[in-house]
């Protein structure tokens, strides 16, 4: 264990100088528990809808100013055939990969090229298919704002 | 049991050594490999420790979607859409099965309940800026800005597989009862995925 001895074979009395663990030890089973206790194994967070421009207003709130360039129509439609992107007058269809999978990569490039058109342009429309799951509409929102675009609105219609 | 003269004592049972002689056995628990152990564990733990609180309650029937641009979780009100109830703050106020039926997108008992709940945070926040004017009279210096709706944000966690119209039906509902912010409770996607 933890000691230091010092002496013992000539005739001085042998010395041994001991180091108490056992204090060290019980903190360190407290702090462990206590630790484990409010440890959080799993990272919620959120994502966010950017504006409430097209939401329901109260009387005590003034209108939101509406984001600079927001004539220009920036509009993701999530079908079960794939996406579409409508830019402007531009419309770009994303149809599903052969996986089965959602092209999200090139919904990336396609809103970055948008992005580069529009720097200042933040604002941007989800619409989804009513039967699609949700994680769909947490995809096209997460493409949206990795793009640049952080303030998104979700249409309750579906895409045209 | 037999008294004993007062005075020192070993540790390692003194009567028992004397007897033995030279070649006493000494079996000592060797604590360096725990006491190692232990610090590791406590530099791992308290790297992940966060001082804030969980802000919401995972559900175990709900599976979070993924997202990579995320943000903070706020303190907010938590409207659960699992795939068997819809809860507000551990509160069942529907059942998902029925609201998927029903034509009306109004769920009338998580309007009821939501905008009792906002009512009440209404009035605690006004409050508190009650409280919080009478201090800034006091002391003459005010903290930064406060954002004045913080009270009717809400966080809807939802689980990945449930349909759109379904979250359709409680985003409106929400917004009629007189929601403000609306947050989707996501996970961190891991970095190294290639989607």
């Amino acid at each position: 264990m933890a000691d230091i001895q010092e002496g013992g074979k000539g005739r001085g009395r042998a010395k041994s100088v001991e180091l108490n663990l056992v204090p060290f030890i019980d903190l360190m089973s407290v702090l462990i528990t206590f630790l484990l206790i409010t440890a959080v194994w799993t990272q919620v967070s959120m994502i966010q809808i950017g504006s409430s421009l097209y939401g329901k207003k109260s009387d005590s709130q003034p209108n939101p100013e509406p984001p600079p360039m927001s004539n220009i129509v920036l509009k993701v439609d999530v079908k079960s055939a794939g996406y579409v992107l409508t830019a402007g007058t531009q419309m770009i269809s994303l149809p599903v990969l052969a996986g089965g999978e959602y092209d999200d990569a090139g919904l990336v490039a396609q809103l970055q090229r948008v992005k580069q058109l529009y720097p200042e342009k933040i604002d941007a429309v989800v619409a989804v298919e009513d039967p699609l799951p949700y994680n769909q509409l947490i995809k096209a929102m997460d493409n949206l704002l990795i793009s640049g675009f952080s303030a998104i609105s979700v249409a309750t219609g579906g895409p045209n | 049991m037999a008294i004993f003269r007062p005075g020192e004592r070993h540790r390692y049972h003194n009567i028992l050594r004397k007897r033995r002689g030279k070649r006493a056995l000494v079996a000592l628990l060797s604590l360096t490999a725990m006491v190692d152990m232990f610090t590791v564990l406590v530099i791992f733990l308290l790297q992940n420790f966060s001082g804030e609180q969980q802000m919401l309650q995972l559900h175990k029937d709900i599976e979070l979607p993924q997202a990579r641009s995320i943000k903070e979780l706020k303190p907010a009100f938590v409207v659960t859409v699992s795939n068997k109830e819809i809860l507000v703050d551990d509160t069942v106020v529907a059942n998902t099965d029925e609201i998927k039926t029903q034509q009306d997108w109004m769920i009338q008992n998580l309007h009821a309940k939501i905008e009792e709940s906002l009512a009440k945070a209404k009035a605690d926040f006004e409050n508190k800026l009650q409280n919080r004017i009478r201090d800034v009279v006091q002391a003459a210096r005010s903290e930064p800005e406060e954002d004045p709706n913080s009270w009717n944000k809400i966080t809807i966690q939802a689980d990945r597989n449930i349909d759109i119209l379904t979250v359709k039906k409680v985003m409106y509902t929400v917004t009629e009862a007189g929601g403000g912010e609306i947050n989707f409770a996501v996970l961190k996607e891991p970095e190294n995925t290639t989607n």
